[in-house]
């Protein structure tokens, strides 16, 4: 009997090829969609879980409302550190890491034959030892209890040990590293490369207390400076809450500074399980994945699954029809409905594993090829993740009820003698509603998708083409390691007798980056004193004329390197009340960072972050914390300009490793979760066209089966094929429309609340909608013209014919 | 009103050539009412379908109106289709989804009839036929006499000259198919030209000429009367 049913499975699926490969189609191309989608949120989920005891470990991370914002940072000052080691109570661990750095690390390591090896490791960081007992490494060499207990000591990755020395037994050896200042370090440990999956992704740690050759560290006893790049970390001895922690804050706050400070800013714990998904604070892994961004991509997923499953009922109705027969014979033999439904859903489950066999096939394939997709590349498997496969199981079952069970009743419900006889032409058409029902789901879905894929786009077009308030092309940006004024003066005239270069300027961070710095300035008028915060831009006198910022008012900043003058942009105007005053501004004293010096003149305003964040109140000043040169070049020389900024650049800094961008690529790199997310949504958005149209293709394959008579006879009393395109061009404008009325709101709704995280956005406009809806009907026209045309001018005696 | 000329209808089928109708020489005057009878597979449908226009012969003449069917245009066609000829079928073929008014109306939606021309033409033809008080039910809610006076209402509400019938009484019982063929006696008293098709005998005698199909060809006309 089995083998019957697999025999007539088989011979089913030839006789109907197009329909086979659809549903095997659709379904395959749902299943990988699902599946990839499951397996990138549980790689995300993944992130840091693998610590032992890693619900114990937490990050202590400080809210900020002085002046009324409220801000976020991860960072701690660096005394905090010890200061909670010694005056918290309930903590097993306590552990700085600390990546605060001016210079990007330099490696150099003496071979034997005498030749230096040099490397950047942007991974390095500054631990406390505690750094090993509180998250899990596997050691090689060494052990947690051994390693960086004494200055200049560190503890080495395996890949980076044989990266330095060829080797991995390299415990006692000696090398340098450079981050401005050189320091000597000598190996204690190795340990096994961490997993992918972990936003620690260092590979070089060395003793937070370590001393340069100067005898300058890191170390710092402020309390005002607080860095994201200064990070504390504790584990909670067994038992203890976040709750009973937290409360020990204050009192430490109000001890080292005052009752004032404990006031404003609130120290807290966050979970480890937190840190890769929240926003607010940043971490030293690639990037923060959103707990509703993962949310937002399962329900993708799940959109996908459905559509694929939809169109498995509609196909299977669709040659219902034509199988009415084989049902009516069966029943007349005796077979009984039970048996029939289970026979039905024995197929669909047949053609679900099909589609299941090959999805993993797909899968597996596409899973290598995921990284331009994603921007980073995910390290997943298959075939090996029992969580993934028993995911596979689920949907197996699940679309094999989903997909095959209202077909499955509905066939083995055919009336026998009704279906003998060939009798149920459009009579059975009272499933239309259902079908109907779910192909508008699927419309909606496909329209979801497609409204949000062109906001997004727009949104990202928007963003390339805003005024920033300064020129970003053809700047190109190098790294600059402290230095004397002086050999930054040489390497500017070096440059600047280079006739492709036209300008060269040194500042903190450029005109806009991700990395912005800021502080407290305080405003004294005549009468009354003005505190807020600002933005910084420690800048050099050539700084306006490279990035072209239009200069409203006064004059520009000395060609000095001590702070004696202070430029403000508009919103600083406005902030202290003088509003578009500027005459009124100038001359005014501000103190800021302890320097103390007049304003001199009023820049228009410029973005110094990403276009997700406001215009910030801006003070520029000329003081020689230089971390970056920018260099005007003239395009046309390109190649000519960036030889000479090398040839300069290397004679100038010899321990340095040239590295160079441009400013409007790294400009673009603050949009790249929103470029990410532009892809992956244009990847679904094709995918669940793709599907869609194989759904309205079986809906317009179902009517042309199911009104084949009603169109003959139509023909015969007169009507042509135009008339007969208009029954099917009506259907589909009518379920076009009505998923669209749907659609749209929807997408409105959503696509409002993700446009309300950028400060700069566009408005979602009719035009937004119409491209939408236009899109989505000349998609469904061109994927019905076939099988309506075909039906339009099909010989109506043939459907007619009574024996 | 219709001349046939030596018309041949084959298909061929792997080096095979199988006649349908072969060498039929008809010629219908108007206000003819003619019966084509003959066993299963003679090919009366396929006669009838090339004289509706549904159906090409392969070889022959056939003139409609003094026209020769085989140079008129497509769209020529279509229009002689719309406008003079109307059909009945065995099964009725009633659109299930349309009330009785909507079925009866739906010939003259394609010929462009105006609305309220429409309204006046559909609600004299349901008063003729007697079937006022059915006008809202839909097919499956008749029976089968009924259904077919619905399907004759609708092949004639465009005033065909020609009707073409197969089998109109075929799935009907006898008193059923006493009344559309009175029904049919009365149009073509009225100046329809009627063929129909059918294995009755007592059907076939309420016309005035009969046509016996063999094999694909005449054997006899009038077999009765002759």
């Amino acid at each position: 009997m089995f083998k019957n049913y697999i025999k007539l499975a088989f011979r089913n699926l030839f006789k109907h090829k197009t329909h086979t490969l659809i549903n095997v189609g659709g379904l395959t191309l749902g299943i990988v969609c699902s599946t990839i989608i499951f397996l990138l949120i549980q790689f995300d989920l993944s992130f840091d879980t693998w610590h032992n005891d890693s619900d114990q470990i937490y990050r202590v991370v400080k809210e900020d409302s002085e002046f009324g914002d409220i801000s976020y940072t991860p960072g701690s000052p660096y005394p905090l550190t010890e200061a909670i080691r010694n005056d918290v109570e309930g903590l097993e661990q306590v552990a700085m890491v600390n990546v605060n750095y001016s210079n990007t690390p330099v490696v150099l390591s003496e071979s034997e034959n005498g030749r230096i090896k040099k490397f950047t490791n942007k991974e390095t960081a500054f631990v406390d030892p505690e750094y090993f007992g509180i998250f899990t490494y596997e050691w090689v060499a060494g052990s947690k209890e051994t390693v960086l207990n004494r200055p200049n000591t560190a503890v080495l990755t395996e890949s980076f040990a044989r990266k330095l020395f060829g080797k991995t037994e390299v415990t006692g050896q000696q090398f340098v590293l450079s981050i401005g200042a050189k320091i000597d370090l000598e190996v204690t440990g190795i340990v096994k490369d961490p997993p992918i999956n972990s936003d620690f992704p260092f590979t070089l740690f060395i003793t937070s207390n370590t001393k340069s050759r100067e005898g300058v560290s890191l170390e710092n006893e402020d309390w005002g400076s607080t860095s994201s790049s200064t990070q504390t970390y504790v584990k909670l001895k067994e038992g203890r809450t976040p709750e009973n922690i937290n409360r020990q804050f204050d009192p430490i706050i109000t001890k080292y500074r005052d009752a004032e400070r404990a006031e404003v800013t609130e120290y807290f714990l966050q979970p480890l399980s937190e840190i890769h998904f929240d926003s607010r604070f940043e971490h030293f892994g690639e990037r923060v994945e959103e707990k509703k961004a993962l949310a937002a991509l399962g329900i993708v997923g799940f959109f996908l699954l459905i559509t694929a499953c939809i169109n498995f009922v509609n196909l299977n109705t669709a040659i219902a029809v034509s199988r009415s027969k084989e049902v009516g014979l069966r029943k007349t033999f005796g077979g009984s409905r039970l048996q029939l439904t289970f026979h039905f859903l024995g197929e669909t489950a047949f053609v679900t594993g099909i589609a299941i066999v090959l999805g993993i096939g797909l899968t597996e394939v596409l899973l290598t090829m995921l990284e331009p997709l994603l921007g980073y590349s995910p390290q997943i498997s298959l075939l090996t993740n029992p969580q993934a496969m028993l995911f596979l199981v689920i949907l197996f079952f699940a679309i094999t009820i989903a997909a095959g069970w209202y077909p499955a009743r509905k066939l083995s419900g055919f009336n026998p003698i009704e279906a003998v006889r060939n009798k149920m032409n459009t009579s059975y058409g009272q499933g239309l509603a259902l079908r109907r029902g779910l192909i508008i789901v699927q419309f909606t879905i496909t329209q979801i998708l497609i409204i949000a894929t062109v906001i997004i786009a727009s949104q990202l077009r928007y963003f390339k083409n805003q005024d920033l308030g300064f020129t970003k092309e053809a700047i190109v940006e190098v790294e600059i390691p402290l230095q004397h004024k002086q050999k930054l003066d040489t390497f500017k005239n070096e440059l600047l007798r280079e006739s492709s270069i036209r300008n060269v300027t040194y500042s903190n961070s450029g005109a806009q980056s991700g990395n912005t710095w800021g502080g407290n300035y305080i405003l004294t008028d005549d009468s009354s004193k003005i505190e807020n915060d600002a933005h910084v831009k420690f800048i050099d006198h050539d700084f306006v004329d490279t990035y072209e910022l239009s200069i409203l008012a006064g004059t520009n900043v000395a060609d000095t390197d001590t702070v004696s003058s202070y430029l403000v942009n508009e919103m600083f105007a406005q902030q202290t009340g003088y509003g578009d005053d500027y005459a009124g501004l100038i001359g005014k004293e501000i103190r800021f960072w302890g320097k103390k010096a007049p304003i001199v003149g009023v820049v228009k305003n410029f973005n110094t972050s990403s276009l997700h964040s406001q215009l910030k109140p801006v003070v520029l000043t000329t003081r020689p914390a230089y971390h970056l040169g920018a260099i005007k070049i003239n395009m046309q020389q390109s190649e000519q300009a960036l030889a000479a900024i090398r040839q300069a650049y290397t004679a100038a800094f010899p321990d340095v490793i040239f590295d160079y961008s441009f400013l409007d690529d790294n400009i673009a790199k603050l949009y790249e979760g929103d470029q990410r997310a532009a892809r992956i949504m244009n990847t679904f958005t094709v995918i669940a066209i793709l599907i869609g149209c194989l759904g309205l293709f079986g809906l317009v394959s179902y009517m042309a089966a199911t009104r084949v008579k009603e169109i003959g006879v139509r023909k015969v009393l007169g009507a042509d094929v135009i008339d007969i395109l208009k029954i099917f061009a009506g259907e589909v404008s009518l379920l076009t429309g009505i998923s669209f009325a749907l659609a749209a709101p929807v997408s409105w709704y959503l696509m409002q609340k993700w446009l309300a995280d950028f400060a700069y956005r566009i408005e979602i406009g009719a035009s937004i909608f119409a491209v939408a809806l236009g899109v989505t009907l000349l998609i469904a026209v061109l994927t019905i013209g076939y099988k309506s045309i075909q039906a339009a001018i099909s010989n109506p005696i043939n459907s007619l014919k009574s024996e | 009103m219709i001349q046939l000329r030596n018309i041949d209808k084959y298909i061929d089928k792997r080096f095979q050539r199988t006649f349908i109708l072969k060498g039929i020489d008809l010629d219908i005057e108007e206000g003819e009412f003619i019966t084509i009878m003959g066993p299963s597979g003679a090919g009366k449908s396929t006669l009838l379908n090339i004289l509706g226009f549904l159906d090409e012969p392969s070889e022959g003449e056939y003139s409609f109106l003094g026209e020769p069917v085989h140079n008129l245009s497509e769209k020529k066609k279509s229009n002689y289709h719309k406008s003079h000829i109307g059909f009945v079928f065995q099964a009725y073929h009633l659109i299930d989804e349309l009330t009785v008014y909507e079925n009866i109306e739906m010939p003259l939606l394609y010929r462009k009839v105006k609305s309220k021309q429409r309204k006046a033409m559909v609600a004299d033809i349901l008063d003729r036929f007697n079937i006022v008080a059915k006008k809202d039910l839909f097919p499956p809610q008749l029976s089968g006499g009924q259904q077919q006076v619905v399907g004759v209402a609708r092949a004639i509400i465009g005033s065909p000259k020609l009707l073409l019938a197969d089998e109109p009484t075929g799935n009907l019982h006898s008193e059923q198919s006493e009344q559309i063929m009175e029904m049919f006696t009365e149009l073509n008293k009225s100046g329809v030209t009627i063929v129909q098709v059918t294995h009755s005998e007592k059907m076939a005698s309420y016309g005035n000429r009969i046509i016996n199909l063999q094999d694909g060809a005449v054997v006899e006309e009038n077999p009765y009367h002759a």
